[in-house]
């Protein structure tokens, strides 16, 4: 059989989650891999990773563009050089532009076979419409303050507001997304989604047909990066989160939790040991300080890879913080790379996250600890935790081993060939 | 042990947060054997039972499961009120929880007790935002201080009543009542804070934050959509305490309690059919032929409600006025243009 090409704009050592959700996937399949991708741009990702995440049926090659733009032209010239090496393209959706590439493959080409893989959805994608400033103009959705009539009809303010949206013309470019993924939906051969949640967000409006090319694939542990004689000597219980947070996705009533917990008892407060690794907002950040509680929560700068497994294995407790999109949705869609990992360091999880989505659920069948985000009851599952009360024990993680995906992915590609 | 304390628990397709629910009650050992904590199964279709059964095995002695065929919110009050033995009775809902510092101070305060209700704070969790809101009583209410609930002076309590959220029965007083809550119905929790009220003579207000009233799920029975789909059992609630009305041997400072209480819940009513917007037109025009038929029923057998209701709320007195011309299709801004423009016609008439 001939290679399978992938191209993802994110792949190791480039230390981000796409590249390492696609690289645990492709190391545990029985196929063998060319991976176009880059090492220029660290835009969403950490650093690099030390040179162990390399595997002998995956070959990367990096492109020398700086930008998404450039990479599209390049990525199409790189195939259409390469085409008779290959059967089958698959492509990631961080950044878009690598599906792009495989749209106008697939226009050129249709007897390629061809997979689009989605980490998160590019059209509606919840934080988009989350974080998309509303015109201080616009009338729908109550963006404006002065409510007169007269105002309202004001050629002045319909103007302006026009204006607004050509200038910060993020509509536009939701707009661009939402045709773009429209596209890949109807030509893609296969569709790769995370979660059952994420198919039924993403395909609502879509055929039978779209629906019956996706396949739901989660995001994987790989056993094989974890060192499992490591353990906590540490006297403390220790929680750690590891990754990104930002406004939305915000531990701000963790932190209100564990202030509860200092004011109430404070000797119970003092077993605790709660460390963050990664990006932390300046609000948040500020909040360990206004809440007094930085003898209990640390903030590291982020880690490799393989680090982060270590402190996994080294934590009592890994803390799962979800954004909380309850303003435009009932669940949450997104399924954290994270969660995979967590699980795979066999280590129990208290997360904080809505009550519905893919997390909410593998942390109920998981038999882990799900917290809304009251900071009253993350508080009582500290105290639960702290006193020891909580017993998670062994649960089965074998649904997110990445043999076991790798070996459905493989299945699938065969399929389609 | 006596029970000091019987909680009810009903519970239907809750599996996704009973287990916050009880172990918040089971949190302190020092307090657990003291509790009754009776999970009431109204028929669920989920995994609920099953991890109900889970704590009944671990709190034995403590934890009862009655499993029984669906029949609403009040037939789970009725099931547990039956075998309840704790001298003290109270309801928490499944997907809530109790504030675990609070509750079991008060839980050890109960024992020195001996009033016919006791008054807690609660909080309102919302959901989506992670928010909390605190709801207490007036300050004017003095914390500790054993009240006559027939000379309570009810202007004290700023319109607020007692709340099943907020609320701590004598379990004696609930039997000897013969409560009864409306079976198969929606809101019937205004009956569980109105009936007692005949027996009650004393009450104390305790300084806790106890009960976390879990808000904002769109299944909930205080959404707007739900408002609309069960608005006859909220017809239904309120002829029935219309009738207890009647029918109570209550004292003149009790009745106009219980009348503050009703004249709250007209005006809910009067906003669920005048201040929603509803798409399905066919449900427009059978929502108004319901509120002119209300109007009619309440405005004939209870004229004085409903001249106090009249008195009291803009919205009911608006569309009374206005026969219901804006009723069921209009918004709150939509309204308030209409009562200006009703407003402009009556000066210039």
């Amino acid at each position: 059989m001939k290679k399978v090409l992938v191209i993802s704009w994110f792949f190791p050592p480039i230390n981000s989650s796409e590249g390492l959700v696609t690289f645990k996937l492709l190391k545990n399949s029985r196929l063998k891999y060319d991976v176009f991708t880059q090492k220029k741009s660290k835009n969403w990702a950490y650093n690099d990773n030390e040179n162990k995440l390399i595997s002998k049926n995956v070959s990367p090659i990096f492109s020398k563009c700086e930008n998404p733009s450039e990479w599209i032209a390049d990525g199409v010239k790189f195939f259409e050089d390469n085409k008779d090496k290959y059967d089958v393209i698959m492509t990631r959706s961080m950044a878009p532009e690598s599906h792009e590439i495989g749209l106008i493959i697939k226009k050129n080409n249709p007897n390629v076979k061809w997979i689009a893989s989605f980490g998160d959805p590019i059209a509606n994608n919840p934080f988009e419409v989350l974080t998309a400033e509303k015109s201080p103009y616009e009338v729908k959705g109550q963006g404006i303050e002065n409510f007169s009539l007269k105002y309202i009809f004001s050629i002045k303010r319909v103007l302006k507001n026009l204006y607004w949206k050509y200038r910060y013309n993020k509509c536009k470019h939701m707009q661009k997304n939402r045709d773009l993924e429209k596209q890949v939906l109807m030509l893609a051969d296969r569709i790769i989604l995370n979660s059952e949640e994420q198919k039924e967000y993403m395909l609502q409006g879509y055929s039978k047909e779209i629906a019956d090319k996706v396949v739901v694939l989660p995001h994987t542990f790989d056993e094989d990066f974890y060192n499992y004689d490591l353990d906590n000597d540490n006297k403390k219980i220790v929680m750690s989160y590891i990754g990104h947070c930002d406004d939305i996705r915000t531990p701000k009533n963790l932190f209100d939790a564990i202030q509860r917990l200092k004011e109430e008892d404070i000797n119970l407060s003092k077993k605790l040991e709660v460390n963050f690794y990664g990006n932390l907002s300046v609000y948040d950040k500020a909040k360990i300080i206004d809440n007094r509680i930085t003898d209990i929560v640390n903030v590291n700068k982020p880690v490799s890879y393989f680090e982060s497994l270590n402190i996994m294995r080294k934590s009592n407790w890994l803390i799962l913080i979800d954004a909380n999109l309850g303003k435009i949705m009932d669940k949450n869609i997104f399924f954290a790379a994270k969660v995979a990992d967590y699980l795979g360091s066999r280590r129990p999880i208290l997360g904080i996250s809505m009550l519905d989505g893919p997390s909410a659920k593998i942390l109920r069948e998981t038999n882990n600890i799900l917290s809304t985000f009251s900071a009253d009851e993350i508080y009582m599952h500290l105290k639960m935790i702290l006193e020891k009360k909580y017993c998670v024990g062994e649960y089965d993680n074998s649904k997110f081993d990445a043999k076991k995906v790798a070996k459905d992915f493989d299945k699938m590609v065969n399929e389609l060939l | 042990m006596k029970k000091i304390l019987t909680i009810v628990v009903p519970m239907y397709n809750t599996e996704k947060y009973l287990k916050r629910c009880i172990d918040s009650l089971v949190y302190d050992e020092k307090i657990v054997d003291l509790l009754e904590i009776i999970i009431v199964n109204d028929g669920s279709k989920d995994n609920s039972l099953n991890i109900a059964k889970e704590y009944e095995k671990k709190f034995n002695g403590t934890v009862i499961v009655i499993d029984k065929e669906n029949g609403g919110h009040g037939s789970t009050i009725n099931e547990g009120l039956k075998v309840a033995t704790g001298k003290y009775f109270r309801v928490l809902d499944s997907d809530d929880w109790v504030n675990i510092t609070d509750f079991s101070k008060f839980v050890c305060e109960l024992k020195h007790l001996d009033v016919d209700l006791i008054l807690t704070n609660y909080s309102r969790e919302l959901i989506f935002s992670g928010e909390q809101i605190k709801v207490n009583y007036p300050e004017k209410i003095e914390y500790n201080h054993i009240y006559d609930l027939n000379k309570f002076n009810y202007d004290m309590l700023d319109g607020k009543y007692f709340y099943m959220a907020t609320s701590t029965y004598k379990t004696q007083i609930l039997k000897d009542i013969k409560l009864y809550l409306d079976e198969k119905t929606y809101y019937v929790d205004m009956e569980y804070n109105i009936f007692p009220i005949t027996n009650i003579s004393s009450f104390i207000y305790l300084d806790y934050d106890i009960y976390r009233y879990f808000i904002g799920r769109k299944d909930q029975s205080i959404s707007a959509k739900s408002f609309v789909r069960n608005r006859k059992d909220h017809e239904k609630v309120i002829k029935r305490l219309l009738q207890f009305l009647d029918n109570a041997k209550l004292n003149a400072n009790k009745k106009k309690y219980v009348v503050g209480i009703i004249l709250q819940l007209l005006n809910t009513h009067y906003s669920i059919y005048c201040n929603t917007l509803i798409d399905d037109k066919s449900l427009r025009k059978v929502m108004k032929k319901e509120i002119k038929e209300f109007d009619f029923y309440l405005k004939n057998k209870y004229a004085d409600i409903y001249n106090q209701a009249l008195e009291s709320y803009e919205r009911i007195r608006f569309n009374s006025k206005t026969k219901f011309r804006y009723a069921v299709k209009s918004n709150y801004w939509l309204m308030k243009i209409a009562l200006k423009f009703e407003r402009k016609k009556k000066v210039n008439r």
